[in-house]
């Protein structure tokens, strides 16, 4: 039987962000967020098992999909800020730029910042010709941000976990791109 | 990661899992079989089980590998060293899929990733755990020479009991072939 | 920026699709030869199909090539990138429509013309091609062509990624 070649360990690099793959066999994912001490993710998770579990399964992710979150650092300080790339687990529409981040690394644009590399990465590296994000429709912050990165909105998406979430698109910034875009206006 | 090890025996090649494998966790972890593992659970869940089992690997350097028939390529189990966040100590642990029983697949697999942990990883003790009403593994764990020793509650899973194997040193006489 | 609508190689002449390929085009279709496209299909699907390769090129200034030989102008296949979906790279096709046209290589060689002209007109990083399991002579051009296999999971589709670029460090 044939077997997947070996999955490549992306990096990118941004202004401020280091964003590397948490797969990576020296990415050391238990110091930077399994360890006692370690900063929780803002979007608090139940307990430390919830957690171990989520970072097991964003690294599995990039196993099965080939991309996945990227583990974001901030390249002065080496801090880790968060998590940020394409997310598609089963039961998603399609593969989602979603983010999450660090307890204090908020309102320093470090998601913007990083989903502009993830981004550009998907388009020029990866061939993608569109991505979205699904933003619950009460969080404005969310709503705030893809709007800030060019997104457009695009209806509703009925997700079987989380209930109603609102639909925005990112595309290239390039002629082609925006073409596409009018076409389907 | 470190690059999951291709274990073999006599009749089983245990191999790191991949997307192949989504469809087969879907159906075990969809079905009654894995209601004393967590289950049964949704394919969305089964999906995010299978790519934490990946993940396992990566965070604690082993983990489970999913366990084909060499002759045929067919894939009866995932077997394998077990220790995510919460577990009492590490563990050896087997899931059998639907229509593999009764062959002697998980002893022999479980033999080899005990070996493993045994031999390459220089674990000094090991320990399965078992939910008290699922005596087919239970009796797994008999044939590999482990007793039940005592028992755990986890907060989710509710009450195991804790099977103890013979360390490296009991087995070194004889070796795992003993109690194969 | 758009694909070019001729590519030239030393056999061959890649051109969009026009009206006339529909009848050969259509043979193809309703022959075994789309047993691993799921084949073989009606006239209508095969019309459908034709259709969408032109529409293709409308909506994202590129598509399929019928691929035709140089010295006849009689079509012989089609190759080509197509994007469907948005979350994976532009798809490639390399089609042969008969079997009397195999074996001299000429898929690969259209297929090859095409992949040049998206790295160094188009500069485009990377395109794949979805391949049933069991299709022996589509992997080996996949494989040929540069591709190494991706994390799939489509039951007996393979999927190959074809990096076309070689980029450096942000």
């Amino acid at each position: 039987m044939m077997r997947p070649g070996p999955l490549a360990y992306p990096e990118i690099t941004t202004e401020r962000l280091r964003l590397v793959c948490p797969a990576a066999p020296d990415f050391d994912a238990t110091a930077a967020y399994l360890m006692p001490g370690a900063r929780a993710f803002v979007d608090q998770y139940p307990d430390e098992e919830a957690v171990w579990w989520s970072i097991a399964t964003v690294i599995g992710h990039w196993h099965l999909r080939g991309y996945g979150h990227f583990a974001v650092i901030d390249k002065i300080t080496g801090f880790h800020v968060g998590l940020v790339g394409p997310w598609f687990p089963k039961g998603w529409p399609e593969p989602e730029l979603s983010w999450q981040l660090l307890d204090g690394a908020e309102g320093k644009g470090y998601a913007t910042e990083a989903a502009r590399g993830v981004l550009d990465w998907l388009f020029r590296e990866k061939g993608w010709a569109s991505c979205i994000s699904l933003v619950d429709e009460d969080n404005a912050r969310s709503v705030a941000m893809v709007e800030r990165l060019g997104a457009r909105a695009e209806g509703l998406f009925e997700h079987k976990i989380t209930g109603p979430m609102r639909v925005f698109r990112h595309l290239p910034k390039t002629k082609a791109g925006r073409k596409l875009l009018e076409g389907f206006a | 990661m470190t690059t999951i090890p291709v274990l073999t025996t006599e009749r089983l090649t245990l191999r790191g899992a991949d997307a192949r494998d989504i469809p087969a966790m879907r159906d075990f972890y969809g079905s009654d079989r894995s209601i004393y593992v967590g289950g049964p659970m949704t394919p969305e869940l089964a999906w995010r089980q299978l790519a934490s089992e990946i993940g396992h690997w990566t965070l604690c350097g082993y983990g489970r590998w999913m366990v084909d028939l060499t002759e045929t390529g067919e894939t009866v189990g995932n077997v394998g060293l077990w220790n995510p966040a919460g577990w009492p100590e590490p563990e050896i642990g087997w899931d059998l899929f639907a229509g593999h029983e009764g062959k002697g697949y998980a002893t022999e697999a479980a033999l080899a990733a005990r070996a493993y942990a045994y031999d390459v990883l220089g674990w000094t003790t090991a320990i399965s755990l078992v939910k008290p009403a699922n005596a087919a593994s239970a009796h797994v764990a008999g044939r590999m020479g482990a007793w039940l020793d005592s028992t755990f509650t986890h907060e989710r899973w509710g009450e195991m009991q804790i099977w103890r194997h013979p360390g490296p040193d009991a087995l070194s006489d004889g070796g795992m072939e003993a109690y194969a | 920026m758009n694909a070019a609508d001729t590519l030239t190689t030393h056999r061959l002449i890649l051109r969009r699709p026009e009206p006339a390929d529909f009848e050969p085009f259509c043979a193809f279709m309703m022959s075994d030869r789309t047993r691993f496209l799921g084949g073989p299909k009606s006239r209508r699907i095969a019309f459908d199909r034709l259709a969408n390769f032109a529409g293709h090129w409308v909506m994202r200034g590129y598509g399929r090539y019928i691929v035709t030989d140089r010295a006849t102008g009689r079509p012989l296949g089609h190759a080509g990138a197509f994007q469907h979906d948005d979350t994976i790279p532009p798809e490639m096709a390399w089609s042969l429509w008969s079997a009397d046209d195999e074996g001299r290589g000429l898929a690969r060689e259209a297929a090859a013309e095409t992949l040049r002209h998206y790295r160094a007109d188009l500069g485009w990083p990377v395109v794949c091609a979805r391949i049933h399991r069991d299709n022996a002579g589509s992997i080996a051009i996949a494989r040929q062509l540069g591709g190494t296999q991706v994390p799939h999971d489509e039951g007996d589709t393979l999927r190959f990624d074809i990096a076309l670029a070689q980029r450096g460090a942000a």
